[in-house]
């Protein structure tokens, strides 16, 4: 272990041990499982969306590997604001600071579930409202635009201090402007990006897509130059903290995405190619990154692909 | 990155194990080890997993048991149809011949590849009621009890465990089925020094190791399990008491048994 490198990072107040940040939709659906995320190397953890009511999601298959990456159609499922606020509790038992995401389809959903998100110990709430494949969410929801952002946002500023970040879509011709609406709203961070798409595969056996959904969000390795491309356009464009989402799977990848700009970076789809200990790998790599280059810390190389 | 997309494959045999259960053969080669499970897709309509209940030349079997849209569907599925497959998927159990079984209902179709192997192990197996026996022909020679005493010997097939483990010392138990009987065999094990693996079950959806929909405590069933050490267990803080539901909201495994038994009489 490579020891005398420092790679905590401060966002939304929180110093977080290292820039590594467990994306929602992946292992967050219990406590115990936020810690185990934190226990190998996490320096952050994101749960899963939460909605005011519960929600099954789509039927199965919901998660796919496709051979460049995953596609997915869960469909939001999670057991609505009451459950999630019990088993939510007590936070700074995981070891790491805790975002909380919330998903709703009218700003009145946002709110209520902010009021209550507000009280527990999250260090940082966030909105994906880019989501591919799930009916009256995200881009389906007509939420993937500067105006619903703007909304949402306000919304939820209006009823928490905590900060909030904003997951945006790839490749948006009205990206810039999203994040822009969320900053005017009051938002403290980007999280770019959501997955990709919608997305098909069709089994030519049956017939049918392999989704239960049929559309799915495509994520992994064959998603990270999209990725890396929004980070670039939001860091030139806008004067926020952004997490680097999508794609990452390795120490070079994360060092890509902060020098496009991002500030803290988020795995997902790299849990199944890895396993969980992806965490501790990548942040072992980074350090050996770092060192072979003679930088001592990763604000030294923050936006460094836009140096002239 | 893994290609793992759901494979299409034909049903080659049924057997009819009793009015709620049938066994599927699926033409399909599959190099498992026993207590791994498959996916199984019908297009169009769901995806759920299933133990892998043994293989020949021609392909694998599972054993699927009614009990909501999904397992009726596919188990009225006829000799020459297709289902999706993809797997194997989680940890299999250490193989040890000196062994003897308990299952209780289609919990036995995960322990039947070791009782294939180990032809000799004992076995204890146990349903609520006769009629819901399964592999009667395969396995026609074991110890059969009903907790209504309508076939077999009245009780649960932990009842004589601990005198057969004493007489012919056993030194491991393989246990899959209803979460009580699991931690009672668990437990007898455990007061005997002998060891002890079983497969558990759970709410399941992307089967590998994604979704977090299978977590029992601080594990992921799908690539931890579905075959955990019973020492291990007996401290885990789910086990025995809650699992996520489809929504992920934690279910009573106490208030699941009761249903399932009211449903079943």
């Amino acid at each position: 272990m490579i020891k005398n490198l420092d790679l905590s990072v401060e966002l939304f107040g929180c110093m977080l041990k290292n820039p590594i940040i467990l994306a929602s939709g992946i292992l967050g659906t219990t406590r115990n499982l936020l810690r185990m995320v934190s226990q190998n190397g996490a320096g952050a953890v994101t749960i899963k969306s939460i909605s005011v009511d519960p929600r099954k999601g789509h039927p199965n298959p919901t998660v796919l590997a496709f051979g460049h990456g995953l596609i997915n159609a869960v469909g939001y499922s999670n057991p609505g604001l009451e459950k999630a606020v019990q088993e939510f509790s007590d936070l700074h038992e995981i070891g790491c600071p805790v975002i909380g995401s919330i998903i709703g389809t009218c700003v009145e959903d946002f709110s209520r579930v902010a009021i209550e998100f507000d009280k527990l110990e999250f260090s940082a709430l966030e909105v994906p409202l880019s989501c591919p494949h799930t009916p009256e969410y995200g881009k389906m929801g007509n939420q993937d635009n500067p105006d619903a952002v703007f909304r949402i946002v306000s919304a939820i500023c209006s009823n928490t201090s905590k900060p909030l970040l904003v997951k945006v879509p790839p490749a948006a011709n009205d990206l810039v402007e999203m994040a822009l609406a969320a900053k005017a709203a009051g938002a403290y961070g980007i999280t770019a990006v959501n997955t990709v798409g919608p997305g098909m595969l069709i089994d030519i056996d049956s017939g049918k897509p392999y989704l239960g959904f049929g559309m799915g969000g495509i994520s992994g390795p064959a998603i990270k130059p999209l990725a890396v491309a929004a980070v670039f356009q939001l860091y030139k464009a806008v004067d926020m903290p952004i997490i680097g989402t999508g794609g990452v799977s390795t120490g070079r990848d994360v060092i890509e995405m902060i020098m496009a700009g991002a500030s803290a970076v988020g795995i997902g789809t790299a849990v199944l190619s890895r396993g969980l200990s992806v965490f501790q790998e990548i942040t072992e790599e980074i350090k050996q990154l770092l060192l072979e280059r003679g930088v001592s810390s990763i604000a030294d190389i923050r936006g460094l692909a836009h140096e002239v | 990155m893994k290609y793992d997309l759901p494979k299409n494959v034909r049903i080659i045999n049924r057997t009819i194990e009793n009015d709620q259960a049938v066994t599927l053969h699926l033409a399909v080669q599959i190099d498992f080890a026993p207590g791994q499970f498959l996916m199984i897709w019908i297009p169009g309509v769901d995806e759920k997993p299933f133990s892998i209940a043994g293989s020949d030349r021609e392909g694998v079997m599972i054993t699927v048991r009614r009990r909501g849209n999904f397992s009726r569907r596919l188990s009225g599925l006829d000799v020459g149809a297709s289902v999706g497959v993809r797997g194997p998927y989680g940890k299999a159990f250490k193989l040890a011949e000196n062994c003897c079984l308990v299952a209780g209902g289609v919990g036995f179709a995960c322990l039947a590849p070791i009782a294939d192997l180990f032809s000799h192990a004992p076995i204890f197996y146990g349903e609520n009621t006769a009629k819901n026996r399964i592999y009667q022909k395969r396995f026609p020679r074991l110890n059969f009890y009903t907790v209504d005493g309508s076939g077999g010997k009245k009780g649960v097939p932990t009842d004589d465990l601990e005198a057969l483990i004493q007489q012919q010392g056993c030194k491991m138990v393989y246990c899959c089925g209803p979460e009580p009987l699991i931690v009672k065999t668990m437990r007898i094990s455990q007061s005997l020094g002998v060891d002890c693996q079983v497969a558990i079950e759970r709410y399941m959806k992307c089967g590998i190791g994604i979704c977090g929909q299978c977590v029992c405590g601080p594990t992921r069933v799908c690539v931890d399990g579905p075959v955990f050490d019973g020492l291990y267990l007996l401290n885990n803080p789910d086990f025995g008491h809650r699992r996520l539901d489809a929504t992920g909201g934690w279910e009573s495994i106490e208030v699941i048994q009761k249903e399932k038994r009211n449903h079943e009489n």
